[in-house]
């Protein structure tokens, strides 16, 4: 028989500012350095005028190393470049997973028609750690649109999962992790209501985009906030009060040090410094970005 | 040891300052010791994920009058990853494009702070120092021909710092305020470069912090 897991913390996102663009952080928080293996959360939403520039918003070339930055798109599309040559626009519903290993430089901007004819883009992006031995590997890109995403609906018909890792109740997503993870994308339409399996050794946290659930039939969360569940369970129910979007994430923890400063995860303040080094002296690769 | 010339491509004859349109000024006293100075970019506040902007070695067009001193940007990470932190888990990081006197090649040493000490990469090496009352110094690469040191200072202090005529030396105030020499006041985040000096005078006018490179 399955238990449900009950609520360890329930934490609002608030605004930052990253190099000019502000969005809803979620993770890190006060008193909450990461949900291992999970170190971010962020959502941003931004409204364009149309005859913007592509080439000049979003975010531009920057490096990472050491971790996994994934990408949902919930709105407009993401256009992402970067130093292995990759060139790949995904859209709404789809999923950018990346692992910078290494090392890798890319941009993340909206496409061109979506800047050019005006248009809302709308992601959240969260960082998965790696074990240290899988830090230094080779970098990849997976893009993964809405229609190749595996994706259920509950006995209700009005929850749609898209299973992008880990698996739901057999229905497996395509995007391996080096670490056990369940990535799952939700859409509820009022009165949803869908259960979640959540093995008992993950960490696990609820984020919502917009909307109201209820959890467990007992309490309700609302929009931006992640819900953080304790490890005594082994799934959750949801409910949706209202039209609601949300991803559910759950990871076996790592457990080990790190040293997690900008753009880079590592497991030491030396291993930053080299990282900054290595980005400098070009060994994280190059990206010239194309436009045309 | 052959003297390298820093000045460039202007007449023996000038004297007193111009500017170089955003980068630095020079100083030209025949007579007297040579120097410039420059403004370094102010440093960025890094979230986590920010968005990092650093020069890549052979891409920066950035010049100074030293050929080994290139592009310097200063980061400050916060370690709770999108505030300050009290507990002082926040690092700084001063990344210089230094190019070897002797072999030509661009090396991009980081210079890390924290609230305990100084830590340098430079090529493969990692140096450590402890921060203390001074000047202390923190790196010698004897095959790269440079010496680095941090200076720690109260306000009305002075220090004099005996120099080799030989050498050129680029002062970084980190923080505070400094008089060089009597007349060079150095603003936060501002440098200033000598050559053909036997000694620097530092005046502090408010609690200062600098970074000091010799290359000889």
């Amino acid at each position: 028989m399955m238990n449900l897991r009950s609520i360890k913390k329930v934490m609002p996102a608030f605004k930052v500012d990253m190099g000019g663009i502000v969005l809803d952080q979620s993770l890190p928080a006060q008193g909450v350095d990461q949900i291992d293996p999970f170190l971010l959360v962020h959502h941003l939403e931004l409204s364009y005028d149309a005859g913007t520039d592509h080439r000049t918003v979003g975010v531009g070339p920057h490096p990472h190393r050491g971790f996994a930055p994934v990408t949902f798109v919930f709105q407009g599309g993401v256009h992402h470049r970067d130093s292995l040559n990759t060139s790949s626009i995904i859209y709404k519903g789809g999923t950018q997973w990346m692992n910078a290993g290494k090392g890798i430089v890319h941009s993340e901007r909206p496409p061109l028609e979506v800047a050019r004819d005006g248009g809302t883009w709308e992601i959240i992006q969260f960082w998965v750690n790696v074990p240290s031995k899988y830090k230094m590997k080779d970098p990849y890109y997976k893009g993964l649109t809405y229609e190749d995403t595996p994706s259920i609906c509950s006995p209700d018909g009005l929850v749609k999962l898209g299973v992008v890792c880990g698996d739901y109740y057999g229905t497996k997503g395509k995007v391996e992790s080096y670490t056990p993870i369940q990535a799952f994308r939700l859409e509820f339409e009022k009165g949803g209501e869908i259960k979640i399996p959540i093995p008992k050794d993950h960490n696990a946290f609820v984020y919502q985009l917009d909307g109201q659930l209820k959890i467990n039939d007992n309490q309700t969360i609302v929009a931006k906030d992640l819900t953080w569940l304790e490890n005594d369970g082994d799934e959750i129910t949801l409910k949706a009060l209202e039209n609601t979007r949300a991803i559910v994430l759950a990871g076996v923890p790592i457990k080990e040090e790190i040293a997690t400063y900008g753009p880079f995860v590592m497991n030491t303040q030396a291993e930053i410094l080299q990282a900054m080094r290595d980005y400098q002296k070009g060994d994280m690769g190059q990206l010239v970005e194309n436009f045309d | 040891m052959k003297r390298r010339s820093f000045v460039q491509n202007v007449s023996a004859g000038f004297m007193g300052t111009f500017l170089v349109p955003g980068w630095y000024s020079q100083n030209f006293f025949p007579s007297q010791p040579e120097s410039f100075k420059i403004a370094v970019e102010a440093g960025q506040n890094q979230i986590r994920h920010g968005a990092l902007s650093l020069p890549q070695v052979g891409k920066s067009s950035f010049t100074t009058p030293f050929k080994w001193l290139g592009e310097i940007k200063r980061n400050l990470f916060f370690g709770k990853g999108f505030q300050r932190d009290s507990s002082d888990s926040d690092i700084e990081i001063i990344s210089v494009l230094f190019k070897n006197p002797i072999t030509d090649i661009e090396e991009p040493i980081q210079i890390q702070l924290d609230k305990e000490g100084i830590t340098v990469l430079f090529e493969e090496d990692h140096f450590y120092e402890k921060k203390a009352d001074g000047i202390v110094a923190i790196a010698h690469k004897e095959e790269a021909n440079v010496k680095m040191y941090y200076g720690q200072f109260r306000a009305s202090e002075s220090f004099g710092l005996d120099c080799n005529n030989n050498a050129e030396y680029f002062i970084y105030n980190l923080g505070g305020e400094l008089l060089l020499n009597d007349s060079e006041q150095l603003a936060f985040n501002e440098g200033f470069g000598f050559s053909k000096i036997d000694k620097i005078n530092f005046t502090i006018l408010v609690p200062t912090q600098v970074l000091i490179i010799e290359t000889f």
